[in-house]
């Protein structure tokens, strides 16, 4: 979705369609565009959309007509298993192009193929029927409503997770506005900006850094690569959250926001909570809830835990790596839980940075395939090779200063602060700067996608 | 007030999509989209780089990218490194290194011929301009990776430093800044360095004309980033003050003979890469130059496209020399034998940098 042909030809056609049409095919049009898109990336992504749509639909109905009845459990495990397959089969990052098939050497079996949204639409289907199952409301026999929640092109990159119930009354009657669509231009841009010249540079730098062998990486470099690292999830995430927000605010949508300036959290849990806010709903609702015997602490809370990190680190990759660092969040959310009185009479900056300091250093099993690498970098951050500084650190801090500095500006929430405190809030000024910066950004962005090369493409998501 | 900002934005932003969507597939003409779809890169890829390459004003918003990236501090972009004055290309990393795999195959070229056999493994401007270039983005100094080729070269096999001549004169104009190759003056310092191994006296630079082939040249480092504070190369040829020696030169690419009367090639600098105009670069599979000195030695050169601008020195001393490239004997399914018999040469000389060297998988065609 990023990219010329995305930008220039795709949007504003579908956009005029969208405007020009009924609404009774604005639907149809949406769900066309959606699997248009997956088709257009790889024309066997047809499979993982038919299936989450259908099992979605059918099942959904299927449990409703047997609500109250012990096979409308059965219904809900083969959903699941169903969606949970389509996520497995064909959800691989670009990132590192990893797969739990192939961590298991059985990627032979299937055909090796991967679909951008894979890692949305099973998460759509699962919560529409165990919703319908829960009966929070009847299932929905209008099967374009289902199949668009389902495929909702905008969320396919990465997220927000979005709920049918809240979805159903924007479906029904989007609300085109010139306010909302100037909103969602502004938006757009923004996560163009964010992804192309953030995200991007700071996964270049931590590929630098990646290259250098670990028993030569002295201190400095080892820190600043991991920083890069964490600044490029970040980003990476936020930078597709806004392209998905701005694209269904243009069409009449209003989507929720979803990340939080996480970096600024003071423990874990709360960490979980900001960094992908509808992920860690979608979790605790569908995966927690479910597992945890209600009222009851210890063995079944602790298992609920154990398999809600995993599933939400699996939806990050699902590869070793994201197990590797689903298991250290774990043993850290398990130490705060025990740590929870010392580490609340800790001044809340020094905890926030304790944090932070902490999430560095179980990052490195989130960045490497193999875990020894990631001991190996950890080693490294703690002087392991008896070098602090080399001129390469110098270079990394020359070279990237200005960059870390806006990342840390805006992970810290500074801009954030300056927008919810309506600083620039002289009605004039808003008028003229508005399009003059969405221009300016959109001319920055087009630069950065011309003259992009193939490394510019490369995404986590 | 905000109603009127907000229809300006989308009236704006649309119109400016508008605009290049219809410019690029009306009113550009660089690339078809049936070119981009016959090397089976697939459609989607093939729309991309059509809807990239057909871009209105893609130069100008290269150019911007990397003035912006520049500003933010970046210096790297893709493999091209940017220093104060130049363009450097970085050489490959994470690849597979076939040095040793190569030299064995010229230990085994040695022992099948009696000619006496020379390498020369030239550093490029980024193992010369080293200082400049961090330490992360190579594996190795070049200059180790080249004294590491040459141990493992047979004791029959005499090897060229071509390093330290270029090395003591970085500072001048030895490397294009634009380009991955050496200039006519880098050429002469390194063959200067090969006359004493191979037994030729140098010709000194006196002896030479310089003329200013091209003056304003930009190379394909320049259009990977297309930045404007970067100062175009000129190509310099130098001619002999006393009639050149060469009488023909034959060009074969694997089917056809052409043939000329010079090793410079004047139509070559109307094209994009200018430095063909020596011997035409690297687009033809083997080159024969025959010279008036009858009496002369016969060289085979087995080259890379650094061999392109020091042959013209070469000249000067041997009767004959054939310049074969084992790059293009690979992409014919040829051998050396089919092209040239290293027993009908008095000396053989190897002659590439040592990042094409290490990268080499033609090497076998030497058999």
């Amino acid at each position: 979705m990023i990219s010329l042909s995305f930008l220039y030809f795709f949007l504003p056609v579908f956009m005029a369609l969208y405007l020009l049409l009924p609404k009774s095919l604005k639907s149809r049009l949406l769900l066309l565009g959606g699997i248009g898109l997956v088709c257009w990336e790889e024309p066997s992504g047809i499979i993982p959309v038919s299936v989450c749509i259908l099992s979605g639909y059918l099942f959904g109905i299927f449990i409703h007509n047997f609500r109250d009845r012990k096979i409308s459990s059965v219904l809900l495990a083969l959903e699941v298993m169903l969606n949970a397959g389509v996520l497995l089969l064909f959800h691989r990052t670009a990132y590192d192009n990893s797969d739990l098939l192939s961590v298991l050497g059985q990627r032979s079996l299937v055909k090796s193929i991967s679909a951008i949204g894979a890692s949305v639409m099973p998460l759509h289907s699962i919560s529409y029927c165990v919703d319908v199952y829960r009966k929070k409301y009847v299932c929905e026999h209008k099967f374009i409503n289902v199949a668009e929640y389902i495929a909702f092109f905008p969320a396919f990159a990465a997220g927000p997770i979005l709920r049918y119930d809240k979805m159903k009354p924007m479906l029904e009657e989007p609300e085109i506005t010139a306010d909302k669509c100037a909103s969602g231009i502004r938006l757009l841009v923004l996560g163009l900006f964010t992804k192309l010249f953030i995200s991007n540079t700071m996964l270049e730098l931590w590929n630098d850094v990646r290259d250098i062998p670990a028993n030569t990486l002295p201190v400095i470099s080892a820190w600043i690569g991991m920083l890069a690292f964490a600044f490029f999830l970040y980003f990476e995430l936020n930078a597709f959250s806004t392209i998905a927000c701005g694209l269904a605010s243009m069409m009449g949508f209003t989507l929720p926001r979803n990340s939080r300036e996480p970096y600024k959290s003071h423990s874990f849990l709360a960490f979980c909570r900001k960094f992908n806010c509808s992920l860690y709903r979608w979790c605790m609702e569908y995966v927690f809830h479910s597992i945890k015997k209600q009222g009851k602490h210890g063995v079944s809370e602790f298992l609920a835990v154990i398999i809600t990190v995993v599933v939400g680190s699996l939806w990050y990759s699902t590869s070793l790596h994201s197990l590797l660092f689903g298991a250290a969040l774990i043993l850290m959310l398990g130490l705060e839980k025990i740590l929870a009185v010392p580490l609340k009479k800790l001044y809340k900056p020094l905890r926030t940075m304790f944090f932070v300091l902490c999430l560095l250093i179980i990052m490195p099993f989130m960045a490497f395939n193999e875990p020894a690498s990631a001991l190996n970098y950890i080693g490294a951050m703690f002087g392991g090779n008896h070098v602090a500084v080399d001129m390469t650190s110098e270079y990394l801090i020359s070279t990237y200063l200005i960059l870390f500095v806006l990342c840390l500006l805006v992970s810290s929430g500074v801009f954030g602060y300056f927008f919810r405190k309506k600083v620039f809030n002289n009605e004039y000024i808003q008028t003229i700067m508005q399009p003059v910066w969405v221009i300016a950004l959109l001319i920055f962005c087009t630069a950065f996608l011309v003259s992009g090369n193939n490394s510019l493409y490369t995404y986590m998501f | 007030m905000k109603k009127f900002s907000d229809a300006i934005t989308v009236a704006a932003f649309f119109l400016i999509l508008l605009m290049f969507a219809v410019s690029t597939l009306f009113f550009q003409g660089g690339f078809s989209i049936s070119e981009l779809t016959s090397d089976n890169k697939g459609v989607q890829r093939a729309v991309s780089e059509y809807v990239a390459e057909n871009f209105p004003m893609n130069k100008n918003w290269r150019s911007m990218y990397t003035n912006i990236m520049v500003f933010a501090g970046k210096k790297r972009f893709g493999n091209t490194y940017l220093t104060d004055d130049r363009l450097i290309k970085l050489g490959s990393r994470n690849t597979g290194d076939h040095t040793i795999e190569n030299i064995a195959y010229v230990n085994e070229l040695a022992a099948n011929t009696d000619s006496q056999i020379y390498v020369m493994l030239t550093p490029t401007a980024e193992g010369v301009y080293s200082a400049d270039v961090p330490d992360m983005f190579s594996d190795k100094s070049q200059r180790e990776k080249i004294n590491d080729a040459y141990m493992q070269l047979d004791r029959r096999i005499a090897s060229i430093d071509a390093f330290y001549p270029l090395y003591s004169a970085r500072d001048e104009y030895v490397f294009y800044r634009t380009e991955n190759l050496w200039t006519s003056f880098g050429a002469y310092y390194a063959y200067s360095e090969s006359t004493r191994q191979l037994g030729l006296n140098a010709v000194k630079l006196d002896n030479y004309d310089q003329e200013y082939a091209v003056s304003d040249y930009y190379g394909p480092l320049y259009n990977n980033v297309m930045l404007e504070s970067i100062k175009p190369d000129r190509i310099n040829i130098f001619r002999s003050k006393y009639q050149s020696p060469v009488t023909e030169v034959d060009l074969f690419d694997g089917e056809t003979i052409k043939q000329a009367d010079s090793v410079y090639f004047r139509s070559a600098a109307k094209g994009s890469k200018k430095t063909d105009i020596f011997l035409y670069g690297d687009r033809y599979l083997k080159t024969d130059i025959y010279t008036n000195i009858k009496k002369g030695p016969s060289l085979l050169l087995i080259k890379g496209s650094f061999a392109n601008s020091i042959v013209p020195f070469y000249t000067a001393h041997y009767s004959r020399i054939t310049m074969v490239d084992p790059d293009k004997l690979k992409d014919e399914g040829m051998t050396l034998s089919d092209v040239a018999d290293a027993d009908d040469y008095d000396q053989i000389l190897v002659l590439f940098d040592i990042d094409s060297f290490s990268d080499a998988r033609y090497f076998d065609t030497l058999k």
